[in-house]
């Protein structure tokens, strides 16, 4: 029954109080029936044996209608020095704005953390400063932020929905060796935006797995995925969707169309083990890259 | 509760043939109860299964607790599957629903008593039931209200109370 394994009371309970008497997991059951985590908490303050017997629940259930920035922004403080499983954060749209630095939410670094998992849907979010600490144990993280700078030494998988991704705004410091990275791309239609996004894609240099997607009609499939290859060096497993036929219809100043841009004598595929590409319409790039990657394979 | 013996488990109930099984409290008391009943019991269905004669054995459960709680199988599993959506499917509903209330109208060592024989038992409805009542309980109440309540002593510091109040200072509200 596993009963032994069970903690029960430190003592200093009285006879008479038979509910302190029961083992935690019995406690967070009735907890968990408060279907609401403020509650739950209130019950740390009751005795010693009840400090940290809501911290243990397996889910935590806020259901605020309308949550204010600044109550997040404590529950997000108060849970960052706790946390040790997967941190789910929904907001409702647009409870915050932009233009008012003092409505962006902090998320300060949870150190024990596993997972986020980020619906912010407009809010605006900041990752707490690298010099507060870092998110040591952070292991996966999947957010819909138009901007990210974030140190997770163990960051192992990565997604950005709801916005492409950006390498330009979404920084990854010092991120985990086996990195696997869920990317949208929208590739910069002005030359130098192009090249600022070719150089800053560098970000993502680490990941063994890569699924990219590319959304709208891009002028520079093949430049970019060339460029992919030769910064993801210990690429293991490709994944590619894309959108529409990869026409070019960009100028001829074009960094893509620059020689250079397609050059294929650096990339070497030594780990990739795995590829898979999905296409609503086939076109010239996209023949010229399977060709590639089955030569190098 | 008829404490009669039935090594088979094997015996006469009402008109017809119906299988029933021992039980056993931790104090010796013995309880005949319908196999369909007993078997709402995860932890009783895997002894039924493994076999054996002379009662099931539950140690951990004594006499008063264990009566209770087959008052609740015998209540659940007596209920038959009327067409879903029918008048008497809801009015059996209804019915479980009183009878369930009703239940639930006992001392707080007599509801502790119930969570640990529900939890060791593996009854699942009882295991809600009881502690959805101990939760509604708690629903609303300031910390002192549920001190006074289940008698739990307030063993912080003051020290420790104000270091509380700081760190929780806005959180739980």
């Amino acid at each position: 029954m596993g009963q032994s394994e069970r903690r029960n009371p430190d003592g200093g309970t009285t006879t008479d109080d038979r509910i302190s008497g029961l083992p935690d997991d019995l406690l967070q059951t009735i907890l968990l029936r408060l279907d609401s985590t403020p509650e739950a908490a209130r019950t740390s303050v009751l005795a010693r044996r009840w400090r940290r017997v809501w911290a243990a629940l397996p889910e935590l259930s806020f259901r605020y209608q309308h949550a204010s920035p600044d109550r997040v922004a404590r529950w997000l403080r108060f849970a960052s020095q706790r946390l040790t499983g997967e941190l789910r954060l929904s907001m409702a749209p647009y409870c915050n704005y932009y233009e008012d630095e003092n409505a962006i939410i902090v998320l300060p670094p949870c150190a024990r953390a596993m997972a986020i998992h980020l619906d912010l849907c407009g809010n605006t979010l900041r990752f707490g400063p690298a010099t507060a600490g870092t998110f040591t144990a952070l292991a996966t993280l999947r957010m819909d932020l138009p901007k990210t700078r974030i140190v997770a030494p163990m960051l192992s998988e990565v997604c950005w929905h709801g916005y492409p991704y950006d390498p330009n705004r979404h920084h990854l410091v010092d991120v985990g060796r086996h990195l696997h990275g869920h990317l949208t791309v929208s590739i910069p239609r002005r030359v130098k935006q192009y090249r600022r996004f070719l150089k800053n894609i560098n970000n993502v240099a680490k990941c063994e797995i890569l699924l990219v997607r590319f959304v709208g009609k891009e002028h520079a499939f093949m430049s970019t995925m060339l460029h992919l290859l030769k910064t993801c060096t210990c690429i293991r497993k490709l994944e590619v969707f894309l959108g529409s036929s990869a026409s070019p219809s960009c100028p001829s100043c074009c960094p893509c169309r620059l020689p250079e841009s397609l050059i294929t004598d650096s990339i070497t595929l030594h780990s990739l083990e795995e590829v898979e590409i999905y296409f609503f319409q086939g076109s010239e790039e996209l023949l010229e890259l399977i060709e590639l990657l089955s030569n190098n394979a | 509760m008829a404490a009669a013996d039935s090594c088979d488990g094997i015996s006469t109930s009402g008109g017809g043939w119906e299988k029933t099984v021992t039980l056993v409290s931790s104090d010796d008391a013995r309880f005949e109860v319908r196999e369909a009943a007993a078997s709402l019991s995860q932890t009783v269905r895997r002894m039924i299964r493994a076999g054996g004669d002379g009662g099931i054995p539950l140690p951990k459960v004594d006499a008063r607790t264990l009566s209770t709680v087959l008052e609740y199988c015998n209540k659940h599993a007596a209920v038959p599957a009327p067409a879903p959506e029918s008048s008497s499917a809801e009015a059996a509903a209804v019915d479980l629903e009183w009878f369930d209330k009703e239940l639930m109208h006992v001392d707080l060592a007599t509801l502790c008593s119930l969570i640990r024989a529900a939890d060791y038992l593996e009854v699942a409805g009882l295991l809600d039931l009881t502690c959805k009542t101990v939760a509604d309980m708690i629903k609303s109440k300031t910390a002192e209200e549920i001190r006074q309540m289940f008698g739990i002593q307030n063993d912080f510091t003051p020290e420790e109370e104000e270091q509380l109040s700081r760190e929780n200072a806005g959180v739980f509200e």
